[in-house]
């Protein structure tokens, strides 16, 4: 099992979605990701992207100009 | 441009063009590409309003799709991307977001979907996906056929580090007698 970081830092929506599928192909079910933002929209599209491609959103940390969400890989991989 | 374009039928006037733009740009697209991109520019001659399109809602309303509704969403998405970012790359800067963010969006788009379709056209979709910079530097040539400049020399400064546009580094070595010897080395 391994943690892969995605720095998604200044990029908008939906970019860090874009670059979290792109990492996430990449793993196997049960890998971590933490995915590292500053746009305020992640904290909705993030959870709604692993909500439908069954993986599981484990934290989301909100700092002054940061958030960094962190991801289970779910069975389906995608 | 050179000339009027006098062909007999618009498939083949908007092939014309796309010739011409090659060749002003220096940048050549094989068959397949150069056929996708003469149909994509008919099918949206005579749709203006595609611009006011969201493509952040639109890719991401794609992802709740299946199957070939899933498909048709992304290759919109793709399409209207590429027409986005070399057509009406000023769409860009009204919008405050960069150039590169309709390269990322519609790359990602064609990707996904060469990744979902069967071998004949995935190949397809993942050579669009490839070489979506050289059809948006034919698009930009393209423009510039009519004497207008298709960016601001920062606009293509900026366009060609994020992406490494070949046109947009030819632009910025045109109008400017130094390129930053770190970021020249790096990108192209």
């Amino acid at each position: 099992m391994s943690t892969t970081v995605v720095d998604a830092r200044n990029l908008l929506c939906p970019l860090p979605v874009i670059r979290t599928q792109d990492a996430v192909v990449k793993l196997q079910p049960g890998d971590a990701v933490q995915v590292l933002c500053t746009d305020p929209g992640v904290v909705y599209d993030i959870p709604a992207w692993c909500r439908v491609h069954g993986h599981e959103v484990c934290d989301i940390n909100e700092q002054e100009y940061e958030i960094a969400i962190s991801i289970r890989v779910g069975e389906s991989g995608s | 441009m050179a000339g009027l374009i006098l062909e007999p039928t618009s498939q083949a006037q908007w092939q014309a063009l796309v010739h011409e733009a090659q060749s002003a740009c220096d940048r050549h697209l094989d068959e397949t590409l150069e056929s996708y991109l003469v149909f994509l520019l008919m099918r949206f001659a005579d749709k203006p309003q595609c611009t006011a399109r969201i493509m952040a809602a639109d890719y991401l309303n794609s992802q709740v799709l299946l199957g070939e509704q899933r498909a048709d969403k992304l290759r919109d998405v793709g399409d209207h991307c590429l027409l986005f970012s070399g057509l009406f790359p000023q769409l860009a800067e009204r919008r405050l977001v960069r150039i590169s963010y309709f390269v990322n969006i519609g790359r990602a788009s064609y990707r996904q979907l060469s990744d979902g379709l069967d071998r004949g056209w995935s190949s397809v979709y993942s050579h669009l996906s490839e070489a979506f910079i050289v059809l948006v530097d034919i698009l930009h040539a393209m423009r510039e056929l009519g004497g207008m400049a298709a960016l601001t020399p920062l606009q293509a400064m900026d366009f060609w580090q994020q992406t490494g546009s070949r046109r947009c580094y030819q632009q910025v070595c045109a109008g400017g007698r130094s390129i930053p010897a770190a970021i020249a080395t790096e990108k192209h």
